[in-house]
């Protein structure tokens, strides 16, 4: 009984900065329509700002000044992102609005690391607040309660601003209807960088607030944003009471579940994730109909199948690549399997995310179990490379099936945070599960056989299945399944009225979408002798966004294209300098406002000058 | 024989009673008229019929099959063709990919993976825009077609099913007053054509006298009105609720 | 009548949905402080043209002059701001939001204002009063329509656009919303009233005019619409 009392409190202590991260999220989304990836890394920065503010200032008004100081820094640092960027994209494609502040993410991490440096900094207690008291023959450490009684009068507080403040009655109108507040005459600008300036500083708070539990560190960003994820979707997105509720909820569970099941904890998170997402798909606190602006903004160009010159594009290309290795020498042909692989990957998800409007953030889970799947098979099975291949798109069918049948069910944003969360818990997975997985340490000695040992034999290899599967992958655009998923892109009432099952379609799009990534996967672990569990972390499903993003997102070649500039570039700069993530993110949100309706608008616009013509 | 038969339907949207109680049937041949002010549960009754509401109570029958509960792509494979409000295609797709998804869908062949689906049903699909006279346009986007033509584009694939039942909601809305006359006279010669039964919503009262053969008269979710056009025009209730006891010079 | 006269003056204003064009060269005016009503059919064009001089349609053409100045093309809190009321046909009430705190958001005060407030508006519809702290969401149709109006004239609006405020309302309701715009009228307040019904109508208005298929076929007062057999098409409302 006692036992139970005590972990409810640490689970309650941990909901608390939980609450204050995912109600940011919330409150600006209600608002403004777009997720904000880099709330995590907003959060990491109130952790980094009060950490050494407090050093600084040292004892208890240093403390809680510093807290303070923190919360408003990142508040007005929200408020100058919205200014700057945010406000050029509301009007942007979905996909391009998480592009955006996902680029934000990179270059705020980079920037991070180049201020503070790469080690852990360790926060100072709370003065005053550093003990622990009995409860029930336990030790429960003061602070603990501190948290819980600052997550309550924030909740409390927050309920007042939007109660009885006009400020956060604006607000609350706007989330509803964003229109008719402009009808009345509310200015919308002003009200979107006060909302963006309040959920960055609950953000900055609910990092600052960590200080005393957790060191700042550079991971806190996407650990922190996929459990934010989790909490608004289960909580329901928009609702604040609803983010609180699921806050409990989820940090209850870990409280609980790593006494009780240690190591299960995600797959108990995944689990009411999960059943929510079946049972109450808008949450338990939320309205349905949030999405209902969601998808279809702009009017898509039409597909048309290579004709005359451009036919001979693709022979060209596979001849070109057949014949590279002589041009470019054998450490050319080491980044040249890299580059083959790393297009079947592009490819893969260009064939849903163009294909079927599914914006997934997390096909790293896909390609990740190909390369598990591979690498276990060698390690575990003692199997030879051909049947490990085998295994690799099988290991990554089976996730996608079943991600992806939670995953489909929700629309844009939804699926782009589900995907994302699904493929960060697969990577915890691999993290965590040491005895199967080496975890940190990874797979080693996943060679070829002798047969494809050298590196030329390899590329041609995979030169031929991977090109193969490309190939595969185009012809299943153009064929009526391919069709299929892109009228339930186009308008999937009507072709629910045509008899489609667009749900089934988009499912059976995603499987086959991983299991292409798993073939990748597979080609990549022996290509590169080894598997980490980084293959799986969030960063590798940026880098498929960002090579489908820079080759085009409408043209059947766009991820050969990116594969082939992005890896060529990724390795130039890795090369030249230590800021590759900055200049990534910079070159991501470039992209992203230099073109804000998306290279589709480009397209169309060409395409419609083509029709008048 | 009668294709659609609706049995005291009735649903209410959060204690409001959008539709209380309708019952009517349209057989094969007849085209049928949904008028009333907005409002009334035209949209309601036509969404109950297409299976994207289901009804508190009663029952739809579509060629003697109970529909209710079933989803609207169980009702589209029945012999159900519909457009919707909004003009409803495939913007990333030509034309003739358009009708030619439709076929696809209606043959259940649209999971195939490998021969182009351009290569499907052409000669099918030439027919039907030929019906509709949009054979020249096949090759054309169909997010680039002016919007009578995407009307058009869309009955062609609402045809595509071989529907027994076609449901055109407000299929003139939005199209050039001189367009509309010619896309009716395109729906009355196919439903003549293929013994259709087709129920239609329309705010164009010239549209709909001169193109119904019957018309149904909706107000505050009730049937207060049903017969031929001639009888409804001058029915003094339609008049007071609907066509306007005040606008005495109606023809 | 003068541009220097008309609260509002369109000129050959036209609007699209995406690609459907829904007005086809819209010419209207409206004197200050007089009441014109906007007939026609539904589809034929009224809550477009509404919509167009709020500053709410996705793609305008022409000129949209408030008080002189053109304003079309400008952004919806803008033209609010010049003094421009829409009360939309569907209400639009935040649901989520009492009574009293739908009337907050509309609160602006202005220069040229009607001196609108929160007793005001429950003076004209004590209804309201009663009903201040329930949510938007259970209000029955006539007291949603009370609110909406209501709120709008919170801001103080010198023109306002009201859509069908009478429509689908109980006989009593529709009483009290002529009221209402005889009380706006009254406070010197300009009303363009978008109307199906032609009793409503001439409860309120000084002058009509006649929209169809996009166009105007009619402007002229109120009483010259009788016996004009060519018009009973398009006023068969629908």
């Amino acid at each position: 009984m006692s036992f139970i009392a005590v972990q409810a409190l640490t689970g309650l202590a941990g909901a608390a900065s939980l609450f204050l991260v995912a109600a940011g999220l919330t409150i600006v989304f209600g608002v403004t329509r777009i997720v904000n990836f880099a709330h995590g890394s907003l959060y990491m920065l109130g952790a980094y700002v009060a950490v050494t503010l407090a050093r600084d200032w040292g004892g208890a008004i240093g403390f809680w000044g510093a807290v303070a100081a923190a919360a408003l820094a990142v508040g007005a640092l929200g408020a100058l992102v919205e200014i700057v960027l945010l406000r050029r994209i509301y009007k942007s494609p979905e996909l391009f609005q998480l592009l955006a502040t996902f680029g934000l993410v990179l270059v705020i991490q980079d920037i991070t690391r180049a201020v503070w440096g790469a080690e852990n900094l360790l926060g100072p207690r709370a003065p005053g607040l550093d003990g622990a008291f009995a409860l029930l023959g336990h030790q429960v450490p003061e602070y603990d309660l501190a948290m819980i009684a600052i997550g309550s009068a924030v909740l409390g507080g927050l309920w007042l601003l939007f109660h009885r403040t006009r400020f956060g009655v604006l607000v609350r109108a706007a989330t509803e209807d964003r229109e008719m507040v402009a009808l009345l005459g509310v200015d919308q600008r002003l009200l979107f960088t006060a909302v963006l300036f309040l959920g960055a500083a609950l953000a900055g708070l609910g990092g600052a607030l960590q200080m005393p539990r957790q060191a700042a560190s550079l991971d806190l960003d996407l650990l922190i944003i996929v459990e934010a994820f989790v909490v608004v979707v289960v909580g329901g997105m928009g609702s604040i009471a609803g983010a609180a509720l699921a806050a409990i909820l989820v940090a209850e569970i870990h409280a609980f579940g790593i006494v009780l099941v240690p190591k299960s904890t995600l797959v108990l998170i995944f689990l009411v994730m999960a059943a929510t997402l079946v049972l109450r798909p808008a949450g338990l606190l939320g309205r349905a109909g949030a999405e209902s602006e969601e998808g279809g903004r702009a009017p898509p160009p039409i597909l048309r199948a290579a004709h005359g010159k451009a036919r001979l594009a693709w022979p060209l290309l596979a001849l070109a690549m057949a014949v590279a290795p002589v041009v470019i020498g054998e450490w050319g042909v080491v980044l040249a399997t890299e580059i083959v692989v790393y297009a079947l990957l592009a490819a893969s998800l260009h064939f849903i995310l163009w294909g079927g409007g599914l914006v997934s953030f997390g096909h790293a889970a896909y390609f990740g179990l190909g390369a598990y799947g591979a690498a276990l098979a060698v390690k575990h099975l003692g199997a030879g490379m051909t049947p490990a291949l085998a295994l690799a798109p099988l290991a990554a069918t089976l996730g996608a099936a079943v991600y992806g049948w939670f995953a489909v069910r929700r629309a844009g944003i939804y699926m782009a945070m589900l995907t994302l969360a699904f493929a960060q818990m697969t990577w915890s997975a691999a993290f965590q599960w040491v005895r199967m997985t080496g975890g940190d340490n990874g797979i080693l000695g996943v060679w070829p056989d002798a047969w494809a040992a050298d590196p030329l034999v390899f590329y041609y290899l995979a030169l031929v299945v991977c090109g193969a599967t490309i190939w595969g992958l185009q012809r299943v655009v153009h064929a009526p399944f391919g069709h299929a998923l892109r009228a339930g892109r186009d308008l999937a009432l009507r072709a629910e009225a045509l008899g489609i099952d667009v749900l089934r379609v988009r499912w059976l799009a995603f499987t086959l979408a991983g299991a292409a990534a798993g073939v990748a996967g597979g080609f990549f672990a022996f290509a590169k002798g080894s598997v980490f569990p980084n293959i799986l972390h969030v960063g590798t499903s940026l880098d498929a966004l960002v090579m489908v993003l820079m080759g085009g997102v409408e043209h059947l070649a766009g991820p050969l294209a990116g594969a082939l500039s992005y890896t060529g570039l990724a390795a130039e700069l890795a090369r030249r300098t230590a800021h590759w993530q900055l200049i990534l993110g910079g070159l991501v949100i470039v992209l992203v406002l230099v073109l804000p309706r998306g290279l589709a608008g480009l397209a169309a616009r060409a395409e419609r000058m083509e029709g008048e013509a | 024989m009668t294709s659609l038969v609706v049995r005291d339907v009735a649903l209410a949207f959060g204690g409001v009673r959008a539709v209380a109680g309708v019952s009517f049937t349209v057989a094969a041949g007849e085209r049928v008229a949904l008028i009333g002010p907005n409002g009334a549960g035209k949209s309601t009754l036509f969404n109950l019929v297409t299976g994207q509401l289901r009804p508190d109570a009663g029952m739809v029958l579509i060629d003697g099959r109970l529909t209710v509960g079933l989803p609207p792509r169980a009702i589209a494979r029945m012999g159900v063709g519909r457009t919707f409000q909004v003009a409803a295609t495939f913007a990333s797709m030509t034309v003739r990919e358009n009708v030619q998804m439709a076929l696809l869908a209606h043959a259940r062949r649209h999971l195939r993976l490998w021969r182009p689906a351009r290569t499907h049903f052409v000669a099918e699909a030439e027919a039907l825009l030929a019906l509709v006279g949009m054979q020249d346009a096949a090759e054309r986007g169909a997010g680039i077609l002016a919007y009578g033509d995407l009307r058009r584009l869309e009955l062609a694939m609402a045809l595509a099913g071989s529907p027994r039942l076609l449901l055109l909601d407000e299929p003139t809305a939005g199209m050039a007053p001189a367009e509309r006359a010619g896309l009716m006279a395109a729906v009355a010669c196919v439903a003549a054509e293929r013994d259709l039964a087709v129920l239609f919503t329309e705010h164009d009262m010239d549209v709909v006298f001169g193109h119904a053969t019957r018309i149904l008269v909706l107000d505050h979710g009730l049937l207060i009105a049903s017969g031929a056009p001639d009888a409804v025009r001058r029915d003094p209730k339609v008049r007071a609720v609907y066509l306007g006891a005040e606008s005495a010079g109606a023809p | 009548m003068s541009e220097g006269d008309s609260a509002l003056r369109l000129e050959a204003l036209e609007a699209w949905y995406g690609l459907a064009r829904v007005l086809f060269g819209v010419d209207l005016a409206l004197a200050r402080g007089t009441v014109k009503v906007l007939l026609g059919r539904n589809g034929a064009g009224k809550t477009s043209t509404l919509k167009a001089v709020a500053g709410i349609m996705p793609r305008i053409a022409g000129r949209v002059l408030v008080d002189g100045r053109d304003v079309a093309g400008q952004a919806a809190h803008r033209i609010a701001r010049v003094g421009v009321g829409l009360v939309p046909e569907t209400r639009r009430i935040f649901r989520g939001l009492t009574v009293r705190e739908n009337l907050e958001v509309g609160r602006r005060a202005a220069s040229a204002g009607g001196g609108w407030d929160e007793a005001r508006v429950f003076a004209l519809f004590p209804a309201l009063e009663t009903l201040a702290s329930r949510r938007g969401g259970q209000l029955s149709g006539g007291e949603q329509q009370m609110l909406a109006i209501g709120r709008t004239l919170m801001g103080n609006p010198w023109l306002v656009l009201l859509d069908e405020p009478a429509e689908g309302l109980a006989p009593l309701v529709v009483n009290q919303m002529a009221e209402a715009i005889r009380a706006l009228k009254g406070a010197g307040t300009t009303v363009l009233l978008a109307e199906q019904n032609l009793a409503f109508a001439g409860r309120v208005a000084d002058g009509a005019a006649v929209i169809e298929r996009g166009r105007i076929v009619y402007d002229g007062p109120l009483a010259g619409l009788a016996g004009r057999a060519d018009l009973a098409g398009p006023l068969a409302p629908g």
